[in-house]
């Protein structure tokens, strides 16, 4: 039974087609992951918002126009005005951009430190792994969001210290995950030839262990993405993340948008929607990753 | 069982020492002290000296390992200083603001054990029905919106369309149960909602694993009806690897339930802390962070006890 399960294992790696070049992928992609490449799409979509916000906007995202306050959705502005006037679309495209700035950053903060730290102390063991996974209990035992207004008090309000809390609270997940892989990697048989040959230690670690921690490394990276927008959102929402006047998508929710919610409706939907696809963008994209990079984790 | 009970609390004990070290440290060290941070904000034209006083006043001239020393005396003392903002003991804050919070994490909680043993449950017996897929569809596409969001479209829609609006004003539950229930039962379902979507699905593939062993497959030969097969025999043997993530979930809900005291206006110890947080005051950021530590900390103790009392293996390997 096994030898056949093994044979079937080859002979659907086989047929997975090898074709290379970047449209045959694409195709390969859209065939077999519909639903994840629609992710793919919109988060390519986000991206291009983030960019191009100056050239999509139609006004100054901070300018108020006091003569057309609480404007509902018209042909000059698309998704109406807030109490100020300032147009909503605008301050949406600029917001997107915030929410992306803050999710991609704090992901990679998370991803370098927690994950570099991961393979250090899974490589080393001993005494520093017991000290660094008791830190990492305790770093857990927070919710997520206490966790990171911590370092907001600290830190004062800024998208520096917005990044680096959201950062912070998603690095011990990550660090978790590469330590695991880096036990396992830590006792095959070319490590072993490797350290024989007398290859250095950085370098064991750097070529060596490294690489080949890479795949579940992306599949965690890209899972959080969607989890640190969605906390910079909840964040800005509570009005300890992004300030006045600058946008982002939860800030444009806080308690000012909250007085106008029953007059101008408009206010609070726009941004809500965007936050969803966003994240939901995100989510099934991660999903669709782990499942092509992570074949065991299908369907979980 | 009593080593690893021992154990086991000694590890608690020193999570909640590391992280008292920790809260302490991030909230002191990084930025400067508080008062310059705090006199920062206000801009005060204070002189160096009027300064000095300050700090010296707050015990903040000390060497740091003191100050931490008497911050540890004082909140074992139950007093844990005076709010920077409000000018009142920080204890008497968290007293009235803690009954609501408390409130609202026990009707969350029931909330998520009921819903998401029914949904896991309903899901896993007509798996790969419509009704499944709805079910999970709804859940991924859930967890992608923001729960203050949920919270305030649904407050938006009950009053376009039924004109009704939530009681604004908190009542306590010892006044008038009716009003209070009223005004809890909304919020406490938005703020679980994230939580039933998790734990419906692992109710789910456990019940799938129950749902495939032979005494189901024998239940069903003996004639028994579906749901005396699924309620007796399969539930509770489902239900005993879940029934520690209910304990877990307790700590998740609070995030839940931090978003959910904005957005619906209850004065509980989520709104405190955003509040002190937003104002840097650190007495009460630092003592409702180490209050939350500690339950946080003792739930997880109490999963892994009952872990270990439901399963020997666990304590044996550890």
């Amino acid at each position: 039974m096994n030898q056949g399960a093994t044979q079937n294992e080859t002979a659907v790696l086989e047929r997975r087609p090898r074709k290379t070049g970047f449209l045959p992928g694409l195709v390969f992609l859209v065939r077999r992951k519909p639903l994840g490449t629609f992710g793919g799409v919109l988060v390519v979509l986000m991206l291009l918002v983030a960019v191009f916000a100056e050239a999509m906007q139609n006004f100054d995202p901070i300018e108020p126009h006091y003569e057309d306050r609480l404007v509902n959705t018209n042909s000059t502005y698309w998704m109406g005005t807030d109490q100020f006037g300032r147009d909503l679309y605008s301050r949406l495209l600029h917001g997107t951009r915030v929410s992306i700035i803050v999710g991609f950053s704090a992901i990679a903060i998370a991803s370098l430190g927690g994950g570099l730290l991961g393979i250090i102390v899974g490589y080393r063991g001993g005494v520093l792994d017991l000290i660094v996974q008791r830190i990492v209990d305790i770093l857990m035992a927070f919710p997520t969001i206490i966790m990171a207004m911590v370092v907001v008090t600290a830190l004062g309000t800024s998208l520096y210290s917005l990044i680096f809390a959201i950062g912070l609270v998603q690095s011990p997940n990550i660090s978790r995950i590469t330590r695991a892989v880096t036990l396992s990697i830590r006792e095959r048989g070319y490590i072993d030839s490797a350290r024989a040959v007398g290859v250095s230690e950085p370098r064991l670690v750097l070529r060596h262990i490294l690489p080949n921690t890479i795949s579940p490394w992306i599949v965690m990276a890209t899972a959080e993405l969607g989890t640190a927008i969605l906390t910079e959102s909840t964040l800005s929402f509570l009005g300890i993340g992004i300030q006045e006047p600058n946008a982002s998508l939860g800030s444009m929710l806080t308690g000012l948008a909250q007085q106008y919610r029953n007059e101008a409706p408009w206010m609070v939907i726009w941004p809500g929607v965007a936050i969803s696809i966003a994240v939901f963008g995100l989510n099934i994209f991660g999903d669709a990753v782990r499942d092509l990079l992570d074949p065991r984790q299908r369907g979980r | 069982m009593k080593a690893y009970l021992a154990k086991r609390v000694g590890l608690a004990l020193i999570a909640v020492v590391g992280s008292s070290i920790l809260i302490f440290f991030i909230m002191r060290v990084i930025p400067g002290d508080p008062i310059t941070a705090l006199l920062a904000q206000a801009e005060l034209g204070l002189t160096l000296e009027e300064r000095d006083a300050m700090r010296a006043q707050f015990g903040l001239d000390l060497p740091v390992y003191q100050q931490y020393l008497k911050w540890v005396w004082d909140v074992l003392r139950l007093d844990p200083g005076i709010s920077l903002v409000r000018q009142n003991p920080v204890l008497e804050n968290f007293g009235r603001a803690f009954p609501v919070t408390a409130e609202l994490t026990i009707i969350s909680l029931i909330f998520v054990i009921v819903f998401s043993l029914l949904l896991g449950t309903i899901t896993a017996v007509r798996q790969d029905t419509w009704l499944d897929y709805v079910v999970r569809v709804t859940a991924i596409g859930g967890l992608a919106i923001p729960v203050f969001w949920i919270g305030i479209m649904v407050i938006l829609a009950l009053l376009f369309w039924f004109n009704y609006t939530n009681p604004l004003v908190y009542v306590p539950f010892t006044r008038d149960p009716l009003t209070n229930l009223q005004q809890f039962l909304l919020p406490a379902f938005i703020g679980s909602i994230r939580s039933i979507a998790i734990c419906a699905r692992m109710v789910r593939s456990s019940m799938l694993d129950i749902l495939d062993e032979d005494y189901v497959r024998t239940a069903y030969a003996k004639g028994l009806r579906e749901s005396v097969v699924v309620m007796r025999h399969a539930l509770k043997n489902a239900f005993m690897p879940v029934a520690t993530l209910y304990g877990v979930t307790l700590i998740g809900l609070f995030n839940g339930v931090v978003v959910v005291e904005v957005v619906f206006n209850l004065p509980g110890l989520g709104r405190l802390l955003v509040g002190a947080v937003a104002a840097r005051d650190y007495p009460t950021v630092q003592f409702l962070i180490l209050v939350s530590v500690v339950f946080a900390s003792f739930i997880n103790l109490l999963v892994d006890l009952t872990y270990a009392m439901l399963d020997p293996r666990v304590r044996v390997s550890n």
